[in-house]
């Protein structure tokens, strides 16, 4: 119903259309939609994914290319108090330290990690304002 | 002043113990030396006088032999007849015709002269002949019946003082070494008996809520510390399941919360970005009420089962027909089966009755209706019954859904657990459903049992007590 609505009310928006790409990696089926439809209202290309092994797929696959930032929840499931995305985060910075990531997270206990600490990684904690999601994503593609 | 080792405290006992035995054993055996001691000068004293007195019966003349003056000279290093000797008549006055010129020194008391008279010997020790005292035994020698010559022999008691001072004072040399040396390693050993207290002690503090995974070390020996490590360490695999439990249940609890606040804000956000008309606010605030209908469930549903859990869970108990209760919920959810296209039928609904809280047991049933639903595809069927089983009132729920690996069959019971199919659902909750219906039936003296073949569908049977009829 949410990402409909998100739809519905973005349609009266004005924004300018940016080709980037976005992945989203959220395991929530409802807040995924939701963010998507936000965010594909701003102009940008969104694949909405719900696990890090689909996440890896899209960025080893075909639309790889134009993926430009990763936006992941860090608590992903099975475990809600692992760090999948945190983990997944990590790896991939590692082997792509070109590629920015914006993790969000609502369990206050992932203020410990490292990058999270130190502000090496661009963090919202949940529930974060859209426009400020927005305007990391701008911000990280120097828009 | 407190003293905070225990290894201190133990040395000082030990020693204190020690000291004592010691004062003790030595005050005995000086007691014992300075009485075997003194008895064996009296004893000695006796003997010379005994000879001398013998001598005496023989003639005055001959009173003295050289070899009796051998004899004293060969046991006491000197002869009495030198110092401590004199020979006196019944009167106490000194003989005169003694071929040996007596000492002239020697003392005689009033009480000796008249023991003497009565043929009774008597000792005394008598001082200011010299620099020690003299134990002195005056003898009475009886001739026919009557005193005819006292005989006085003495003895200073030099030789015995100084017996006695040697004692003491290697006794005074003695204790403080024993004791230094008891009293270190006593020291010693506490502290080297304690030293895995210390290192516990350590590791314990190093011990917080962060690192509970973090073990005392067990040396395997089986005494009492290595008990009380395990001990410890026993409590402390409780207490970090515990605080893991809490840890996996607040991340839990906010990640669930969060998720209809991310999307109430984000809606809120969005509509007041640009001026809205008012069917456009009705939109997002009819919107925003599903959201908070969300959470207000969630919320509920933990506040039953943090009661359940501490044992608090108030129940309305009254007699209720499960055949009627299962037949409103089949009204109510047939609508939602439908939607779905999922066939909601009854199968054997026998009338059984028992002793329950009435809304509880809807929640409980409803819960388990409602998942069959959700987790059985299109054309799929979800049936009902409810039957009397021996001293149980049995309802099942059986669908033809996706079923449940034995993994899940174990976990699907815990507080916020999703299979994975259900967390990708749009509808899906947020994992409570199960827990409470199983806290409900646990409530009721009753159970929930799951049997389930994956792809092919799941049985769910709520075992509840019957009423007594």
């Amino acid at each position: 119903m949410s990402e409909r609505l998100m739809d519905w009310l973005i349609t009266t928006d004005h924004t300018p259309a940016s080709q980037a790409t976005i992945l989203l990696v959220e395991d929530e089926e409802r807040v995924r939609l939701a963010l998507h439809s936000f965010l594909q209202r701003q102009g940008y290309e969104v694949i909405g994914v719900g696990t890090v092994e689909e996440a890896e797929q899209c960025l080893t696959g075909r639309e790889s290319e134009n993926i430009a930032v990763i936006v992941s929840d860090i608590n992903l499931h099975p475990d809600s108090t692992g760090h999948e995305g945190y983990t997944f985060f990590q790896r991939w910075t590692a082997e792509h330290p070109d590629l920015p990531f914006i993790l969000l997270s609502a369990d206050h206990a992932v203020w410990d990690l490292p990058a999270v600490r130190s502000g090496a990684v661009r963090f919202l904690a949940k529930p974060f304002n859209v426009y400020d999601l927005l305007a990391a994503v701008r911000s990280v593609l120097k828009e | 002043m407190q003293i905070r080792s225990v290894g201190a405290r133990l040395t000082l006992w030990y020693t204190s113990l020690l000291t004592l035995t010691f004062i003790l054993l030595a005050g005995t055996a000086y007691g014992f030396l300075a009485y075997s001691l003194s008895h064996d000068l009296d004893a000695a004293l006796e003997g010379v006088a005994g000879t001398l007195a013998k001598q005496a019966h023989g003639g005055a003349t001959s009173f003295f032999s050289s070899e009796v003056d051998e004899v004293f000279r060969h046991f006491f290093g000197f002869s009495p007849l030198d110092r401590y000797f004199d020979l006196r008549d019944p009167s106490g006055r000194s003989e005169p015709r003694q071929p040996l010129h007596p000492s002239g020194k020697l003392p005689l008391s009033t009480e000796a002269l008249t023991n003497a008279s009565k043929g009774i010997p008597t000792f005394e020790t008598v001082e200011n002949i010299e620099n020690y005292p003299v134990r002195l035994l005056t003898l009475p020698v009886m001739k026919a019946g009557r005193v005819a010559n006292l005989i006085q022999v003495g003895m200073s008691m030099e030789n015995m003082y100084n017996t006695r001072r040697r004692f003491l004072l290697i006794m005074a040399a003695v204790l403080p070494l024993g004791l230094l040396l008891a009293g270190g390693g006593g020291w010693l050993l506490a502290r080297r008996a304690l030293k895995p207290v210390d290192i516990m002690t350590q590791t314990a503090r190093r011990i917080s809520g962060e690192h509970l995974n973090e073990r005392l070390q067990e040396t395997g020996s089986g005494d009492e510390l290595d008990r009380l490590a395990k001990t410890l360490n026993d409590m402390l695999g409780r207490l970090d399941d515990a605080f893991h439990q809490m840890r996996q249940f607040s991340a839990d609890a906010s990640h669930e919360l969060q998720t209809p606040l991310t999307i109430l804000k984000g809606e809120m956000e969005v509509t007041l970005r640009s001026p809205r008309s008012p069917e456009e606010y009705q939109r997002v605030l009819e919107s925003g009420l599903e959201e908070i209908d969300r959470i207000s469930q969630l919320v509920e549903g933990l506040l039953l089962l943090a009661r359940a859990g501490a044992g608090v869970l108030r129940l309305d108990l009254r007699p209720v027909e499960l055949k009627e209760l299962l037949q409103e919920i089949y009204e109510q959810m047939k609508m939602v089966a439908d939607d779905r296209s999922v066939s909601l039928q009854k199968a054997s609904m026998e009338s059984v009755s028992i002793q329950g809280d009435r809304e509880n047991l809807r929640r409980l049933l409803l819960n388990l209706v409602d998942n069959a639903i959700k987790y059985t595809p299109e054309a799929g069927s979800v049936t009902l019954s409810v039957q009397a089983e021996g001293e149980w009132a049995a309802v099942r729920i059986f669908d033809t859904g996706i079923g449940l690996s034995k993994d899940e069959q174990d976990r699907i019971f815990t507080r916020f657990y999703r299979a994975v199919e259900a967390r990708s659902q749009r509808e899906g909750g947020a994992g409570l459903g199960l827990c409470i219906a199983q806290s409900i039936a646990e409530a009721h003296g009753g159970k929930i049992q799951v049997e389930s073949t994956p792809g092919q569908g799941s049985t769910f049977t709520v075992l509840l007590p019957q009423a007594q009829s």
